[in-house]
């Protein structure tokens, strides 16, 4: 890591190919990252891929000067290190409350029977604030994905999750019950990165928030 | 390596507390040692207080960081383990100095004890070197600080310290010049804090402010004041905040002026730093060494109109950019 280049971690999955868009309109040469789903250290042009829920890890111990993640990753990590630097604009979601389709919402009938709505997501921090601003007893189950297997199995009477689309709720027959944000990518910062390099960080957050 | 002992009779320490083992405490003490001469020789002179404080003394004011352990005495007086040196050393100089005995310089090498956000994994204890100068003029007392506080990082060993300075009266004189409501101002600043800047963003542009924006976003490397326009970002270069952080970057030397970041968005991470702030940083490390400022609001809650600064490092955290630039780290 030279003085002046910048270290990016970019989140590997949904996020992956715009943000790299993103680094393209800066200047960096993406293509070698692009070609090679494997490897993960790309020091020649600045470059770590890492989960998503990683990105703020990598950045808060300053081994990533830059990273690029989404808003319900920040704020599930909130108690993290990191300068929120810019709204990027893409990978648009909205996070539900969901449940399996049909009436009675199962949540209710938890909620009226037995007190506590158990629900499953891998967003425990936002899950539980939602419900207990909407004065709901419940009981978090955290899983690390496919969260919509929770409700089917009976694991769960609940879900709260991402959705872009919505088709993935619909093919496990679960419907939408309640929005409780929306989120997009956001680009952050290392707190110490971000006053030692402000010049070529500035430089580089310019062109890649430049649509 | 195979603990001696495993298994169910291990017991760790408390969360957030550590052991410390002979070789990192031997390069521990070495570093510390150095760096409590310097300011010794400073004339900052070593004091000692107690671990405990009453809890109304040192969480009283509300100013200083968060007690993370508290407990009851004999006589039912709640008490707290100090979290940070400098409200004991206010409360030092205010009830065992007499006024005329003023400016008073201490320094101290000493763990404090303080709350920290669940999960994060920060440390519950630190071991801290800080240095106080209380009732001296403002602006000297800054440089002289300043300076001390470079001079101690020099002297642990540190090669590519730097230094962020800034001052968080600058953007509250905007924006409460600008008639802008508390509340309004109050959620910004509040942002600044959190160092989400999306959030200052749009709300800069709902009050109309731009220039709120552009201040908490504005890093200067090697600060140049000559090239340097504070009207153009709506800032009143007659403004006690604006005169005391150009007084303060003139006066000192241009070898120091280089390693200075001026962060205009830079905000305290302690209540009682109430104008100029700073914190100390190595690139080889990814958070801050420690910082200071100006406390003039402490010291009027212990009934002093003196006027106070002082800075505290951590030394775990400059013994781990030691080693990170040994490394060769952020270079």
């Amino acid at each position: 890591m030279s003085s002046d280049q910048l270290t990016i971690a970019i989140p590997r999955g949904a996020l992956m190919t715009e943000a790299l868009d993103c680094l393209e309109r800066a200047g960096i040469d993406t293509a070698e990252v692009r070609s090679n789903d494997r490897k993960l250290h790309f020091p020649d042009v600045g470059i770590v891929t890492v989960r998503p829920s990683d990105v703020p890890t990598y950045v808060e111990s300053g081994a990533a000067d830059l990273g690029i993640t989404g808003k319900d990753v920040l704020v599930e990590q909130s108690y993290r290190e990191f300068v929120e630097l810019a709204d990027l604009d893409f990978g648009g979601c909205t996070m539900v409350v969901a449940s399996i389709a049909g009436d009675p919402d199962p949540m209710d009938v938890a909620a009226a029977r037995l007190g506590v709505i158990r629900v499953a997501t891998k967003y425990p921090k936002q899950a539980a604030a939602w419900f207990a601003s909407h004065g709901k007893q419940v009981e978090i189950v955290e899983v690390k994905g496919s969260v919509e297997l929770a409700p089917l199995t009976g694991m769960a009477d609940g879900i709260v999750d991402l959705v872009a689309s919505g088709a993935t709720l619909r093919e496990n027959g679960l419907v939408a019950r309640a929005e409780i944000s929306t989120t997009t990518a956001r680009l952050i910062a290392n707190p110490v990165s971000h006053r030692l390099k402000a010049t070529e960080m500035d430089r580089v957050a310019v062109l890649m928030t430049r649509a | 390596m195979t603990p001696i002992l495993n298994g169910s009779n291990a017991r760790p320490g408390p969360s957030g507390t550590r052991d410390v083992l002979p070789d990192e405490m031997r390069e521990l003490r070495d570093m510390t040692r150095v760096m409590v001469d310097l300011l010794d020789d400073a004339g900052y002179g070593e004091v000692r207080t107690p671990t405990l404080e009453y809890e109304r003394a040192m969480d009283g004011s509300e100013l200083g960081p968060r007690a993370a352990y508290r407990l009851i005495d004999e006589h039912g007086d709640a008490l707290v383990l100090r979290s940070d040196m400098t409200v004991p050393i206010v409360r030092v100089a205010v009830t065992r100095y007499e006024p005329n005995a003023l400016p008073l310089r201490f320094s101290y090498l000493a763990r404090a004890w303080r709350r920290v956000k669940p999960r994060s994994g920060e440390a519950r204890e630190i071991l801290q070197l800080g240095a106080e100068l209380i009732g001296s003029e403002p602006a000297d007392a800054a440089v002289e600080l300043l300076e001390l506080c470079g001079e101690a990082l020099s002297s642990a060993g540190l090669a590519d310290w730097q230094i962020g300075l800034g001052d968080g009266r600058i953007l509250g004189e905007l924006l409460a010049s600008s008639g802008v409501s508390a509340d309004d101002a109050e959620v910004l600043l509040e942002a600044v804090r959190d160092q989400d800047l999306v959030t200052v963003d749009s709300l800069a542009q709902r009050i109309a402010i731009p220039q709120a924006a552009t201040i908490a976003r504005t890093r200067i490397n090697g600060v140049d004041l000559e090239e340097f326009d504070p009207v153009g970002l709506g800032i009143n270069p007659a403004s006690p905040a604006w005169s005391d952080l150009t007084a303060v970057v003139r006066a000192l030397s241009p070898e120091f002026r280089a390693r200075v970041v001026l962060d205009l968005g830079l905000a305290p991470k302690i209540d009682y730093y109430d104008g100029l702030v700073f914190e100390a940083y190595d690139p080889a490390i990814g958070r801050a060494l420690g910082g200071g400022g100006s406390y003039d609001a402490l010291l009027r809650a212990f009934g002093s109109s003196a006027s106070g600064f002082g800075f505290a490092l951590d030394t775990e955290l400059v013994h781990a950019a030691v080693a990170g630039e040994e490394r060769g780290e952020g270079s």
